[in-house]
């Protein structure tokens, strides 16, 4: 009896908690809109705050560049010492840098400019830190990092977080 | 204790549900994308001619781009998504009637052109039409007679916020974006991207975004094209499937009653002597023509609406349209500002693919003037379409242009400077003499020179090859 009472008592606390933390989470996630730049190698690129807060899978990269330039796109993916850390990376509103993780590349991609002088590739990134170095052959290149939040982790943490603690058991 | 078990019960439900719910309006999942939704699928491989079309179905968009916070996509009017695609235009269609009849408890601003910049970055669909439309002909084809808000002339595109349900109106011609705003305003487009997303769309870039000099604002094309292919098409004429005779007869009460004559180039000519006649060509183009009208009374008067009224209707009724169809131009003219006639075109595609056809008196598949409040001529050249089992491969738009500007640099001399893009998109080409016709994917790039009207216009290049096969001379 007094086990079932303890049941109820938690689930209803986990439909607030649900509810209270699925909204804060879609406010974060709203937030992220910020452009990604253009990597023009002939005017040079727009200043932005890294990191672009970002929360697509996939990310066109395009830019500008001389004809006959060889463009080289790498990603990589900053995975964290104390391993993957999604919601809980804020705390009292301070951000707690990583610095002990390190920088896994992801994807590299070539490309020759043509005489349209664009360049366009889609790379997949992956949630958390990511960054993307942009090199052209004669040297130059830009770096831009790119936090990517992944709603659909979002929810799945959320599940797992109020699922995995509690012992649902039926009499 | 059952009791208890089954409260346990209820309230486990109660928690999966706000789970459910919770989810699907703060982190846009929808519910049909949770639980998968079945669809039936549509034999398109048949061209199915209709002939109850509404006119307000003909308001189509040439280009309907969805921005997702900086990543987009171009949706296609597909068999697999044709089902989101329509829901989509029905709901912009539905928001858009809104703002048109009601002024109560809705909030306009206007902003400039660039304001364009910040919704592409944002949430939100863009509805390109084929050209600017007249923004009473719009409202009325909406069925809304005597629309609010006439400042503004015309609508070239729509834009739909799909968080905010925001609704704004640009005018291209008066630089300006008219944003709406109301409660009143609802509709389930976000659910419908959500269940794009799903489904990994290809990424798209536009490329004013990286030089605005040389590209238009709706040059849009995707970045990574290497495994997309499309099908190679034949096609089969009207005349191929029906008799002389009885494509006669949709414009003939009585067709024994006609006079007929074959020409040596195989066109059969049906007239009734007096008011009407027919010319149906080898090649497919069916033309009819009234000669009464240009003699009538010209002090009739009739509005564009009448035009599209009439022209629909007599489309409807003599032959019908194919799938996809849409109004893709009207040209007016005026004698003494009074309204004397107009040519209302029609274009088609397939699988969101636009047709063009080889007939090079014709741009667009269908077309009907109407003079004095009559229908004076109407042509189309119809093909219906079957797939070959044969795939292309895709170019990537890139190299298409990189090959036009070669052509134009190094064969036309001219300047790469006083060359603008204007627009690039795929389409299907009839390609050869045989029958039935082969119809391949191809580019077509529109193109703008300063300097050089005789190389500007229409480039059609093979999708596959990149060689160009007809360009303005």
């Amino acid at each position: 009896m007094l086990r079932s009472k303890s049941i109820k008592i938690i689930l209803a606390f986990a439909m607030v908690f649900v509810m209270m933390l699925s909204s804060a989470a879609s406010i974060h996630a709203r937030r992220l809109d910020n452009p990604i730049p253009v990597f023009d190698f002939i005017n040079g690129i727009e200043e932005v705050d890294q990191p672009v807060k970002y929360n697509n899978k996939e990310l066109s990269i395009k830019g500008k560049a001389l004809e006959g330039t060889n463009i080289t796109i790498s990603t990589y993916w900053y995975k964290p010492s104390n391993g993957e850390s999604i919601i809980f990376k804020y705390k009292d509103n301070v951000y707690y840098e990583d610095t002990d993780g390190e920088w896994l590349l992801q994807h590299t991609d070539e490309c020759q400019v043509g005489l349209s002088r664009i360049f366009g590739v889609s790379v997949n990134i992956k949630p958390g830190k990511n960054k993307i170095v942009v090199e052209t052959d004669n040297g130059e290149s830009y770096e831009l990092e790119i936090e990517y939040v992944d709603k659909q982790k979002i929810t799945e943490k959320i599940g797992d977080l109020i699922f995995d603690r509690l012992n649902l058991e039926f009499k | 204790m059952k009791l208890e078990r089954f409260k346990s019960i209820v309230l486990f439900c109660l928690v999966v549900i706000s789970i459910v719910l919770t989810t699907q309006i703060w982190l846009n999942i929808s519910i049909e994308g949770i639980f998968i939704m079945s669809e039936n699928k549509v034999d398109k491989t048949s061209e199915l001619l209709s002939s109850d079309n509404d006119k307000a179905s003909f308001i189509k968009p040439e280009k309907l781009i969805v921005n997702n916070n900086g990543e987009r996509t171009l949706l296609l009017n597909e068999t697999e998504v044709g089902m989101i695609y329509d829901r989509i235009l029905d709901d912009a269609k539905d928001m858009l009637s809104v703002v048109f009849e009601t002024k109560e408890g809705i909030e306009l601003e206007k902003r400039q052109l660039d304001y364009m910049e910040k919704l592409r970055a944002g949430r939100t669909v863009e509805l390109h039409f084929p050209f600017a439309f007249d923004y009473r002909l719009f409202a009325g084809i909406l069925g809304i007679n005597n629309p609010n808000w006439q400042e503004i002339k015309n609508i070239d595109a729509v834009v739909i916020g799909y968080d905010s349900n925001n609704v704004y109106i640009v005018d291209k011609a008066d630089k300006s974006i008219y944003q709406f705003k109301s409660k009143s305003l609802k509709s389930s487009i976000r659910v419908m991207v959500d269940m794009i997303n799903r489904g990994k769309p290809y990424s798209y870039i536009f490329l004013n975004d990286v030089d605005p000099e040389r590209y238009s604002d709706v040059v849009f094309i995707p970045t990574d094209i290497e495994d997309r292919s499309m099908p190679k098409l034949s096609s089969y004429a009207e005349t191929d499937i029906n008799t002389s005779e009885d494509i006669a007869s949709y414009f003939f009460k009585d067709p024994a009653t006609l006079r007929s004559i074959v020409d040596p180039a195989g066109t059969v000519i049906y007239t009734d002597g007096e008011k009407q006649g027919v010319r149906i060509s080898k090649s497919g183009v069916i033309e009819y023509v009234n000669y009464s009208t240009q003699s009538r009374n010209d002090k009739i008067s009739f509005t564009i609406m009448d035009a599209v009224n009439i022209a629909t209707n007599f489309v409807n009724t003599h032959m019908g349209f194919p799938k996809d169809s849409y109004i893709s131009s009207i040209e007016q003219t005026f004698i003494n500002n009074k309204l004397y006639s107009c040519i209302i075109r029609y274009n088609y595609r397939y699988e969101g693919i636009p047709i063009v056809n080889d007939e090079v008196s014709m741009d667009n598949p269908i077309e009907v003037e109407i003079v004095n409040g009559e229908v004076k001529r109407y042509r189309r050249v119809v093909k219906t379409v079957k797939i070959t089992g044969q795939d292309k491969t895709l170019k990537n738009p890139l190299e298409i242009i990189d090959i036009l500007f070669i052509r134009l640099i190094n064969d036309k001399k001219i300047d790469i400077d006083d060359i603008m893009i204007k627009d690039i998109y795929l389409s299907y080409l009839e390609y050869g003499m045989s029958n039935p016709t082969s119809m391949i994917p191809v580019w077509i790039v529109e193109v703008q020179v300063e300097g050089s009207s005789n190389t500007e216009g229409r480039y059609i290049m093979n999708a596959e090859s990149g060689v160009i096969l007809s360009e303005p001379y």
